[in-house]
């Protein structure tokens, strides 16, 4: 089978949510001198399509876990064939629960979607105080940071973080996306983000957005 | 504030024609009534401790020793779920349900208390305190087992034989009906769904669902029978006086279901049509729902599993609009919640949620078939003139014929 239709038959595995054919299609072109950067690469579009099928209700939120699920089995397979320059994230994105908030389903699920689409992700956990962020945007120089709350109660001290970060002077190093149920666009504005995410695939087109310009 | 004693018959306001019970009943039959019933701490419609106990101070009501909780913070947690509401509340804001559960025979102590001050609670869930609810903590128990066998073993399943007790259920169900209220019985755990991802892990438990079928089956069995033993043993006891049962099994995020329909038919539905067949054989009430986020797209699904009232309603996600819901299954089920709790409810005006009872009576309210409630749990920092504005809102506003 040549390269490119085995990058296909990986890029499909995903796609359709078939762990063992992505794994085997993984291997499969590592064998035949495939670069991991290569299958990175068909990763991020197989990425692309189940965001595509998320955002015409063919795909849901499970479907989101389970094909992020995917990529993380391959692109473990893929770390030890990585060096050097050809890592190539696109960007590096750290993200992080509201202080107080203690909620991580819909974190983690933009954890592994970012990881998908080709982010090196930098995952702060829950109920992160607002130095905790400002200490890691100083150690890790990312690109974007992504605020998580769910409720009412918690979004209300995003905006110290966002405080935090001018009162340290490093506001402008970053894009600021925040993501959770009761947050908007409006609410976003009024605290100094950059923009609020809709959901999962609207937040990650917003990072690619930031990173293409 | 009128004062109440234990048992006291429901009081009928002037203007009124029927008692709390009779109201419900109409409502639940897709009839009009006298007035619009309202909802909170009734049924499965919550209100956090915080925002609870605000209200009480503004009402100017004691908070009772057994109203306090002991974790830290002031954190929100009762093992029954609801918070239980002051008598007087109730009356205050005309609520025509008053709720019943399981009880514990012993006061309530964590299975298991780690060093970081989490536990294993009463059902089995791995909790730590936060600012504003107990939450779910990882690991999840059930996270790193990988066989059925030991998922199915586990110590720390409920066991509602051995630690729940239905003792002396059947003489508060009889007060309450005497009284002319509309008793809900309600379970305190979730439904098959959240039960198990809730001890397995949310990513892991949907990973369950597709890669590993077999033990995602056996949790959601185990939880099933757990659930049928718990409602059997209530409504052995109440099912006679029963006119709701309540079940909770989250089945939506803000934007779109959690599961695909096929997968939803495939793996839930047939449990929650065993557990709400297994509670229609019992009693004659009718089965309440409660599923968070926008889940509209299993509607019609909840209807074929014999689901009759659908609880919260959130209107801030797409889909969920009380019109066209109203529209599209408004003589097959009965609709209890749907005001603005992301934005009005902790950040209007009084006037704001005067305004949104009345949009959401409009909306929903003709012919029956609609229980005014928040679209979520009150959250902690809604303040209790909010909280007074609804209700008093749906007494002023909620008479039918419906002239608004």
């Amino acid at each position: 089978m040549e390269q490119k239709d085995i990058l296909e038959k990986f890029k499909n595995a995903i796609v359709d949510l078939d762990l063992e054919k992505a794994l085997d299609s993984t291997k499969e072109a590592l064998n035949n001198g495939v670069t991991a950067y290569e299958i990175m690469d068909a990763m991020r579009s197989a990425s692309n399509l189940v965001g595509q099928k998320f955002e015409s209700c063919e795909y849901f939120i499970s479907e989101l876990i389970i094909a992020g699920t995917i990529m993380k089995s391959a692109s473990d397979l893929l770390k030890p064939h990585m060096s050097g320059d050809k890592t190539k994230f696109r960007g590096k994105v750290i993200i992080g629960s509201a202080p107080g908030d203690m909620h991580d389903i819909g974190k983690n699920l933009v954890v592994v979607s970012l990881m998908g689409a080709g982010f090196e992700v930098v995952d702060l956990g829950i109920d992160v105080p607002a130095d905790k962020f400002v200490q890691a945007v100083k150690d890790e120089t990312p690109n974007i940071m992504g605020i998580s709350a769910l409720t009412s109660t918690t979004m209300m001290r995003i905006g110290e973080v966002i405080e935090a970060l001018k009162s340290s002077s490093i506001r402008d190093k970053i894009k600021v996306v925040l993501g959770g149920a009761p947050l908007t666009d409006e609410f976003a504005k009024k605290v100094g983000a950059d923009a609020c995410a809709k959901d999962v695939i609207n937040g990650i087109k917003i990072c690619e957005g930031w990173i293409s310009e | 504030m009128e004062s109440v004693s234990r048992g006291q018959k429901a009081t009928i306001y002037p203007g009124e024609r029927y008692t709390p019970r009779e109201r419900v009943w109409k409502i639940l039959e897709h009839q009009e009534a006298d007035r619009v019933p309202a909802e909170l701490g009734g049924c499965l419609s919550f209100m956090m401790k915080q925002s609870y106990f605000n209200l009480k101070h503004y009402l100017h009501l004691p908070i009772f020793f057994k109203e306090i909780d002991y974790w830290p913070g002031g954190t929100h947690y009762t093992s029954f779920w609801t918070t239980p509401i002051d008598e007087r509340i109730y009356r205050r804001f005309r609520i025509d349900f008053r709720p019943i559960s399981i009880r514990f025979p012993r006061p309530f102590i964590p299975q298991k208390l780690f060093s970081d001050n989490s536990f294993i609670d009463e059902c089995g869930f791995h909790r730590k305190a936060g600012e504003t609810y107990l939450e779910f903590a990882n690991p999840y128990p059930l996270e790193h087992m990988d066989n059925v066998d030991e998922i199915i073993n586990d110590p720390y399943w409920p066991d509602p034989e051995k630690d729940r007790s239905v003792e002396g259920l059947d003489r508060k169900a009889k007060r309450i009906d005497e009284g002319g209220y509309a008793l809900s019985c309600v379970a305190p755990m979730g439904g098959v769904f959240e039960t198990s991802w809730q001890r397995r892990g949310f990513n892991k438990f949907v990973e369950d669902i597709y890669l590993r079928p077999n033990i995602a089956n056996a949790l959601l069995d185990k939880v099933k029978d757990v659930l049928i033993k718990m409602y059997g043993m209530m409504l052995d006891q109440i099912g006679d006086y029963c006119t709701l049962v309540g079940v909770a099994d989250d089945m939506g995020a803000q934007t779109s279901g959690f599961l695909n329909l096929d997968t939803y038919r495939k793996f839930i539905k047939p449990r929650h049509k065993e557990i709400f067949d297994f509670i229609h054989k019992k009693t004659a009430a009718k089965i309440y729902l409660h599923s968070c986020g926008n889940v509209d797209m299993y509607i019609n699904d909840f209807i074929e599993e014999g689901v009759d009232v659908l609880n919260p309603v959130q209107p801030e996600c797409p889909d969920m609009g009380l019109e066209a819901l109203k529209d599209k299954y408004g003589d097959k089920i009965t609709f209890c919640g749907g005001v603005n709790s992301q934005r009005v409810l902790p950040r209007g005006t009084p006037a704001d949620v005067k305004a949104e009872v009345i949009r959401v009576i409009k909306a929903a309210a003709n012919g029956g078939g609609f229980i005014v409630a928040p679209g979520h749990i009150i959250q902690p920092e809604v303040p209790p003139w909010n909280v007074c504005a609804l209700y008093d809102s749906v007494i002023k506003h909620g008479q039918y014929p419906i002239k608004l």
